[in-house]
């Protein structure tokens, strides 16, 4: 049985989340399963090539005092504004029919891969007039803006913590044993030099 | 590069596991016919020398080009950024330059040398495809003054690297 290290965190702002889970790529070298349920800032992250100016309305974003972000993977823009929390992936994005609940990327190096995901717990529809629409998009959103193609997951499921009680029941039903870490451990490996290229956009 | 499973693989792999309940972890690579083919066909210059890594060198005096293999960008697919190191700088052999994101995958590069970068290829900035589309001439990387010409002997020639591809689509 294959032993992955999980670490359950509640409220850590999503920068912070972003530093540990490029620190757990670059230094560690067991298996992680990180668990944010939520993220106490405010904040839009875009990928490594995301451009401010392309993706978000910075005028609003300034106004809003929401931090822009560029993460060290790939893959495109998430606005994490309030909590966030059988599936299919369509063009790596997860969605039921063709409604998304949630988007993915990876990092990859010679002995490591990473995949996150964001899970759309629930958003407010004024936070997601902050985003431009992308000039790349798969072809299921069929041009629709940001409102039309999202789902919240909270109109589909009855109780958050029974969400997150699944995600890990489902990854131990994959033959993986979890085995909880606690921050002390992870403060530990954060302290190790690293490659950390997670970063607040100077707007 | 990471490609022993490389980024596009794993996506694909990823995506079996979310399909449904019934999908069972670990899961097998699955290499489809398209893949296959694409490999066969893979272009390896015989000028060249290849790193395990899927970065290539060329070699002109004490300068060296570098950039990433026909292997490399089918497996990765589609482009769409690359970063680059800065000119000046100093790259390591074996250690990441830069990083090129195809799909939803940031993934490393690596140098195949050291050295210190005289050149990088700006046109990538706004013409990362060029990867896909010419690998080994208009989507070469950077060029660097070598510190140490024994570094391209630890390297592939192009026979070495045709089976290190064909036994990167066996595991």
């Amino acid at each position: 049985m294959v032993a992955v290290r999980l670490l359950r965190l509640a409220g850590v702002p999503i920068l912070q989340q972003l530093h540990i889970e490029q620190a757990l790529l670059r230094t560690d070298s067991q298996n992680w399963l990180v668990v944010n349920d939520g993220s106490s800032v405010p904040a839009i992250v875009m990928g490594i090539s995301g451009k401010a100016e392309e993706l978000v309305h910075i005028d609003k974003a300034i106004e809003a005092k929401v931090n822009v972000i560029k993460r060290f993977s790939g893959g495109g823009t998430v606005p994490i504004f309030c909590p966030y929390g059988n599936f299919r992936l369509a063009c790596h994005d997860y969605v039921f029919d063709e409604n998304k609940f949630g988007g993915n990327a990876q990092a990859i190096t010679k002995q490591r891969w990473l995949h996150h995901t964001s899970f759309l717990w629930d958003f407010e529809d004024k936070r997601m007039a902050l985003l431009q629409h992308p000039a790349r998009v798969p072809p299921y959103r069929k041009g629709r803006e940001h409102l039309q193609f999202l789902l919240r997951l909270k109109d589909l499921m009855p109780l958050r913590s029974a969400f997150l009680r699944q995600l890990e029941t489902a990854v131990a039903r994959q033959g993986f044993e979890l085995q909880e870490a606690s921050m002390e451990e992870v403060a530990a490996i954060l302290n190790k030099e690293h490659l950390q290229t997670t970063r607040i956009i100077d707007l | 590069m990471s490609l022993a499973r490389s980024g596009r693989a794993l996506l694909g792999q990823f995506s079996q596991l979310s399909r449904g309940a019934s999908s069972q972890y670990p899961v097998q690579a699955s290499w489809n016919f398209k893949d296959a083919l694409a490999r066969s066909y893979a272009t390896v210059l015989s000028d060249l020398k290849y790193a395990k890594s899927h970065e290539w060198v060329k070699q002109e005096g004490d300068v060296a080009t570098i950039g990433i293999s026909d292997f490399a960008q089918e497996e990765l697919g589609d482009i769409v950024y690359v970063e680059l190191p800065e000119p000046g700088s100093n790259v390591t052999a074996g250690e990441t330059f830069g990083v090129v994101e195809s799909v939803k995958a940031a993934s490393d590069v690596y140098s195949p040398i050291s050295g210190e970068v005289t050149e990088v290829n700006e046109a990538l900035v706004d013409e990362p495809a060029k990867v896909n589309s010419d690998p080994f001439s208009g989507g070469w990387m950077f060029k660097a003054k070598l510190s140490y010409s024994g570094d391209l002997d630890k390297l592939l020639d192009s026979g070495a690297y045709e089976k290190h591809c064909e036994s990167a689509g066996d595991h």
